[in-house]
C-alpha cells in the first residue's frame, strides 16, 4: 500500500469527505510533508473505488455540484488497519535496533 | 509575497484558462478517474489554485500548474499506475534466465558458441556488403561523383581521348568539374635500387574535384598544370613512410625518377583511400591544343552540379559528344558518351554479385545455426516441463511463463552476439588476408563501424526470437495437469514436440542442401577450370618486366639492340635453356591491338578487322613451349634489314585466312617498324597453336594474334621469360638480376613471378569465392547432420518406452534399426526435396561463375543430394543404434 493511499484512507477513517478536502486533511496532517495534486488524489480515489476500498456517497451535501464525497468501506477500513499493524511491527524492529528511541512502559 | 490586487480579473482568467486546459488533459486519462471524477477533479484543482495564490501569489499559482503537469505526466506515461514495473520484470525474467543457463551450461556454451561463429561471420560479410554497396564512398559528397567516359560503337564503356576531354570541360554543363586521370609506370630513383611504382597523371583540378587536401603541403594548382611549370609530384602517404621514412624535410626537395627530377610539394592523407589505392606517385597532366582525339587513354571524373541528375548529365553528354562528332570527321562512326555513378565504376558488378552471395551463404549457414538452437531449446523445454508446470499451478501465467523462456533465448543470442563482434573482427581480417588483391576496392572499407554492430544486434534479436520462439511457446502451452500427472514418467514425447522436431530437421536439411548444391558446382567448375591447358609449358619459366626509360634508350634500335643482348646473355647463364621476351604474356589479358588487312581477302572498309598484336623475341615460342602448327618461328636473321615477318596464331588463320595456306601471304598493318615503312606489309611465315590470352575461361574461339620481331618493331615495355633447364625456376632469380644489372644497372626488375604463380593467380578469385562458398557449405552440412543428430537421439529417448515394448513383443534388434533409420529417412528425404528446389532457385545467382558447368546439371544436383542425404543418414545412425540396444526389461521396469 502505497503512502498516499494510506493517508487517503486515515482522511476518510472517521468522516466522508470531497477530493478538495481529503487534499487539504493530508496536508493538514502530514504538516505539509505530503500533498497531493487533484490528478494524483482523483487516480487514487479510481483505484480505491476498483478494490472497494471507498465508495461514493450519492448525496451531494455542498453546494458545488461538481464535487463528490467519498467514505471508507469495512474492507477499506481493514485494509487500513492491516497497514497500520505493519508499520507497527516495522517500526518496532527499528526500535529494538535502536534505530528510535525506547518506548516508554505505560505506568 | 503578496498578491497583487491589481488585476484580479485577469488573473482570474488566467486560472479558468489552466482549468480549462487541465480538463482538457483529463480527458486524455479516461480509465485513470473515478466516475466522474473530471469535474471534481477539476473542482480541487481550482481550489488548489486558489490556495496558492492566496499562500504565495505568482510562485505560488506556478508551483502549483507544476506539480499537477508533473503528476499528469505520470498518469499519461504508459500504465501510468505500475511506473516502475515493466523494467523490474524484465530484470526479474533477466535474473531467472541467468540462474537457469547457470544450471545447464553444456547447453549454454554450445549454443554461444554457435551463435558466436554465425553472427561473427554475418557481422563480417555485412561490413563488406555495406562497404561495398551502401555507404557512402570515402570522398566528400561522394553520392554527386560520377564517371564520365567514351561509349564505343559496340556499347561498352571507354577511356577519353584527351582533346575530348578538354572539349568536354568547355561545353559540359552538368558538372561543377571534371578532371581527368592517366595511369602510368614511374620509376623511382631514390633508393639503393630502382624501384617501378604505379604513377598517375591527373588534372591539376583532381584532388579538389574529390573534396581531398593534402596531409603534408598542397595539392596541385593550375600553376602546375602549365606546359612550362618545373615538375611537381604529389605521394601517397605510403610512399611518404616506407620510401622516405617519412621525413618532412623531404617536402619542397626533389626527387629523382628516371625521366626527371621532381619536386616533392605534397603528400596526401595517411590510411585514406589513396593508401589502399593503385597509385603512390601524382603529377599534373598536361594538356594543350594538340592533344590526340584518336587515342582513347584517361579516366575522366565528374562531380555533378546541383540539381542535376546523372541520367540529365547522360543525355548531355551524349548531345555534346555528338556536336563534337560532327566538327571532327576524324571520330569514327558511333562513339559516343555516357555518365555513371562512381559507385557503379568502383564497384564491379562481379565484386558486388560475390558480395551478395557471401551474405547469402553466411545468412543461411546462421539460420541453420539457428533452427539447431531451437532444437536443443525444445528439447531443454520439454525436459523441463515438470518445473514449469508446478510454476503455472503456483500461478504463474503462460505469458510469464513463455517470456521467461523468450528471454533466456534473448539472452542467449546476446552473449552469443557479444562474443560474435571478436569473431567478425577476426573473420574480417582472414577475409582481407587471404582475398586476392583487387577483390575489394580501394574505395571499400570494410570495418565493423557503428551499422555492423547495429546489424549485430539485429541479429541477435531475430536469432533469438526465432531460436526461442518455438521452444517458449511449445513451453507454455502445456497443459499443468497433465505434465504434472506424467512427471517422473517419459514426459518428452509428446507428439507436438516429436513433429515440431521433424519440422525444424527438414528445415536445416532444406538450408544445408541450397548451399551444398551451389558449393559443389562451384568446385566442379573450378577443377574443370584448372583443368583447362592454357595453350603453353608453365613449368619452370621465370618472369619478370622491363620498361627501357626514353630518355637513356632514345633510339627504336637501342631498344632492339637492349633486348637482343639481354636475351642472349639470360640464354648464356647456367641452368638456362631459353630465355625470351614479349609484349604480354598469356592469361595477361589484350594489352594492344591493331587493325590489318591481309592481302588477297576482301575487308569492310569501315570494320576493319584488328588483331592483338604481340612483339616477340625469336625463342619466345619455344621458350614458353607453344607448338608451332606450321612454318617456322622467327630466328635471329628477321632483323632490322631482314624483310618484316609476321608468326599468327591458328584462330587469325581460321578467321582471316579461311581458304589455303597462311604461310607466306602478306598481313598489312601499320605498325610501326624500322625500316620506316607505312602500313608496312608483314609476310606470315609461320602459324601457332592458341594460348589463352585473358584467362583459362576464355571462350572457344581465341583472340586472334599476330605476332611480330622485337627487332624489326621495338618496343621499351617488355616481359622477359627465362625457362630453366628442370631446376626450379625461383633459383634462377639472382644469377637473372645479375645479368640485367650488367647490362644497365639503373633499370628496375617488376613484376617477377613464376609463369605457374601466374596460371595460378589467374584463377585466384574463382579460388577464393570456392574456398569460402565451399567452407560455409561444408559448415552448413556439418550443423544440419549435428542437428539430425540430436533431433533423432531426442526421439529415440522419447519413444523408449514404445521401443521397448515393441523389443518385448518380439520385434529384432534389425527391425527397431531399421524402423528408426526409416524414419530418419523419410525426413531427410523431404527437407532434400524442398532443399532442391531451393538451390534451383537460388543456384541461378551462380550462373555467371560456372565454367562448362550448368547450374541444373541433374547429374551435379544428385550428387550434391546424395552426399548430403548420406552424411545426414550417417548422422542419425548413432541415435538409431542406440534405440536397437533398448533394453525392454530395463525400461519398462523404469515405466
Amino acid at each position: 500500500m502505497s503512502p498516499q493511499v494510506f493517508q487517503i484512507l486515515l482522511s476518510l477513517a472517521d468522516r466522508t469527505l470531497h477530493g478538495y478536502a481529503i487534499i487539504q486533511d493530508i496536508r493538514t496532517r502530514t504538516d505539509g510533508a505530503m500533498s497531493l495534486t487533484a490528478s494524483t488524489l482523483y487516480a487514487a480515489l479510481r483505484r480505491l473505488l476498483d478494490a472497494g476500498l471507498i465508495d461514493e456517497l450519492d448525496a451531494r451535501p455542498d453546494d458545488d455540484p461538481r464535487r463528490r464525497y467519498y467514505r471508507i468501506t469495512p474492507k477499506g477500513r481493514a485494509a487500513g488497519k492491516a497497514e497500520a499493524a505493519r508499520l507497527e511491527r516495522l517500526t518496532a524492529m527499528a526500535r529494538d535496533k535502536r534505530w528510535l528511541p525506547a518506548k516508554r512502559s505505560p505506568r | 509575497m503578496s498578491p497583487a490586487p491589481a488585476a484580479p480579473s485577469a488573473r482570474r482568467s488566467v486560472r479558468r484558462l489552466a482549468t480549462r486546459l487541465y480538463t482538457a488533459a483529463l480527458r486524455l486519462l479516461p480509465d485513470a478517474l473515478p466516475p466522474g471524477g473530471r469535474g471534481a477533479a477539476a473542482e480541487a484543482f481550482d481550489a488548489l489554485q486558489d490556495e496558492a495564490w492566496q499562500a504565495r501569489g505568482a510562485r505560488g499559482l506556478a508551483g502549483c500548474w507544476l506539480a499537477e503537469t508533473g503528476s499528469l505526466a505520470r498518469l499519461l506515461a504508459p500504465r501510468p499506475h505500475l511506473p516502475r514495473r515493466p523494467m523490474t520484470m524484465l530484470t526479474h525474467d533477466l535474473r531467472d534466465a541467468y540462474r537457469a543457463l547457470r544450471r545447464s551450461p553444456g547447453f549454454t556454451l554450445v549454443v554461444v558458441v554457435t551463435l558466436a561463429l554465425g553472427i561473427g561471420m554475418n557481422t563480417a560479410i555485412f561490413s563488406v556488403v555495406d562497404a561495398l554497396l551502401f555507404k557512402s564512398l570515402p570522398y566528400a559528397d561522394a553520392e554527386r561523383l560520377v564517371v564520365v567516359a567514351e561509349r564505343h560503337p559496340l556499347g561498352g564503356r571507354n577511356t577519353v581521348a584527351p582533346a575530348n576531354f578538354l572539349d568536354w570541360q568547355a561545353r559540359a554543363t552538368s558538372f561543377t568539374g571534371l578532371a581527368a586521370r592517366q595511369s602510368r609506370t614511374e620509376t623511382l630513383l631514390d633508393g639503393d635500387e630502382p624501384r617501378t611504382l604505379r604513377g598517375a597523371l591527373v588534372s591539376v583540378n583532381y584532388f579538389a574535384l574529390l573534396g581531398v587536401d593534402a596531409a603534408l603541403g598542397r595539392v596541385f594548382t593550375d600553376a602546375d598544370g602549365r606546359p612550362d611549370a618545373p615538375c611537381a609530384v604529389v605521394i601517397s602517404h605510403r610512399l611518404f613512410a616506407q620510401q622516405l621514412g617519412a621525413d618532412t624535410a623531404r617536402l619542397g626537395r626533389d626527387l629523382a625518377f628516371a625521366a626527371e627530377r621532381c619536386t616533392l610539394v605534397g603528400v596526401l592523407p595517411a590510411d585514406s583511400v589513396f593508401d589502399r589505392g593503385a597509385y603512390d606517385v601524382y603529377r599534373p597532366l598536361v594538356l594543350g591544343p594538340g592533344a590526340t582525339r584518336s587515342s582513347h587513354f584517361l579516366t575522366v571524373f565528374g562531380r555533378l552540379a546541383p540539381g542535376t541528375t546523372v541520367a540529365r548529365a547522360d543525355a548531355e553528354m551524349v548531345a555534346v559528344a555528338a556536336a563534337i562528332s560532327g566538327e571532327h570527321p576524324e571520330i569514327e562512326l558511333d562513339w559516343s558518351a555516357t555518365v555513371v555513378p562512381l559507385r557503379d565504376v568502383v564497384v564491379r558488378a562481379d565484386t558486388a554479385r560475390l558480395a551478395w552471395v557471401l551474405m547469402g551463404a553466411v545468412a543461411l549457414v546462421l539460420l541453420i545455426a539457428t533452427v539447431n538452437i531451437a532444437g536443443l531449446g525444445l528439447s531443454r523445454a520439454v525436459a523441463r516441463r515438470p518445473e514449469v508446470s508446478v510454476r503455472v499451478a503456483l500461478g504463474a501465467g503462460r505469458w510469464r511463463v513463455f517470456r521467461g523462456l523468450l528471454v533466456e533465448s534473448l539472452l542467449l543470442s546476446a552473449t552469443g552476439a557479444a562474443a560474435g563482434v571478436g569473431v567478425g573482427r577476426i573473420a574480417l581480417r582472414a577475409f582481407s588476408a587471404y582475398m586476392p588483391a583487387g577483390t575489394l576496392p580501394a574505395e571499400a572499407i570494410a570495418t565493423l563501424d557503428g551499422r555492423a554492430l547495429a546489424f549485430t544486434a539485429l541479429l541477435a534479436v531475430v536469432t533469438g526470437l526465432l531460436a526461442g520462439t518455438v521452444p517458449a511457446w511449445h513451453g507454455a502451452r502445456d497443459n499443468v495437469s497433465g505434465a504434472l500427472r506424467s512427471t517422473g514418467r517419459s514426459v518428452s514425447g509428446s507428439r507436438a514436440s516429436a513433429r515440431l522436431h521433424g519440422g525444424l530437421l527438414v528445415t536445416e536439411i532444406a538450408l544445408a542442401m541450397i548451399l551444398v548444391t551451389g558449393a559443389a558446382l562451384l568446385v566442379a567448375s573450378f577443377v574443370r577450370l584448372t583443368r583447362v591447358s592454357p595453350g603453353f609449358d608453365a613449368t619452370d619459366v621465370l618472369t619478370l618486366r622491363l620498361s627501357l626509360p626514353e630518355t637513356r634508350y632514345r633510339s627504336a634500335q637501342a631498344v632492339a639492340d637492349f633486348y637482343g643482348r639481354v636475351t642472349a646473355n639470360l640464354q648464356a647463364l647456367p641452368r638456362v635453356a631459353g630465355a625470351a621476351a614479349i609484349t604480354s604474356l598469356p592469361l595477361g589479358g589484350w594489352l594492344y591491338g591493331a587493325t590489318f588487312s591481309v592481302e588477297g581477302e576482301p575487308v569492310d572498309p569501315a570494320r576493319p578487322p584488328a588483331a592483338h598484336v604481340q612483339h616477340a623475341t625469336p625463342s619466345y615460342f619455344e621458350t614458353l613451349g607453344i607448338p608451332l602448327a606450321a612454318g617456322r618461328a622467327f630466328t635471329t636473321r628477321d632483323d632490322a634489314r631482314a624483310p618484316l615477318v609476321a608468326v599468327i596464331n591458328e584462330t587469325f588463320a581460321r578467321r582471316f585466312i579461311p581458304a589455303g595456306d597462311a604461310v607466306g601471304r602478306v598481313v598489312r598493318m601499320d605498325e610501326f617498324n624500322l625500316q620506316g615503312e607505312d602500313d608496312a606489309r608483314w609476310r606470315i611465315v609461320g602459324v601457332i597453336r592458341d594460348v589463352k590470352t585473358y584467362g583459362l575461361d576464355d571462350a572457344e574461339l581465341a583472340t586472334p594474334e599476330v605476332y611480330i620481331p622485337v627487332a624489326q618493331s621495338p618496343t621499351p615495355s617488355l616481359f622477359v621469360t627465362v625457362r630453366s633447364d628442370g631446376s626450379p625456376a625461383t633459383a634462377l632469380v639472382p644469377d637473372v638480376r645479375a645479368a640485367i644489372r650488367t647490362l644497365d644497372p639503373e633499370l628496375p626488375i617488376a613484376d617477377l613471378q613464376t609463369m605457374t604463380d601466374r596460371v595460378g593467380g589467374s584463377v585466384t578469385s574463382e579460388r577464393f569465392r570456392t574456398a569460402l562458398v565451399g567452407g560455409f557449405a561444408a559448415l552448413a552440412a556439418l550443423l544440419a547432420c549435428l542437428g539430425v543428430y540430436a533431433v533423432r537421439s531426442q526421439a529415440v529417448v522419447a519413444r523408449r518406452r514404445e521401443i521397448g515394448i515393441r523389443v518385448a513383443l518380439g520385434a529384432k534388434r534389425g527391425d527397431v534399426l531399421a524402423m528408426v533409420l526409416g524414419q530418419s529417412a523419410r525426413l531427410v528425404v523431404a527437407g532434400l526435396g524442398l532443399g532442391l528446389a531451393g538451390a534451383l532457385a537460388m543456384t541461378r545467382v551462380l550462373d555467371r561463375w560456372l565454367f562448362a558447368t550448368d547450374a541444373r546439371d541433374p547429374w551435379m544436383l544428385a550428387g550434391a543430394m546424395a552426399a548430403l542425404g548420406l552424411a545426414a543418414i550417417a548422422a542419425s545412425w548413432v541415435p538409431a543404434r542406440r534405440a536397437a540396444a533398448v533394453d525392454p526389461l530395463t525400461v519398462l521396469r523404469d515405466a
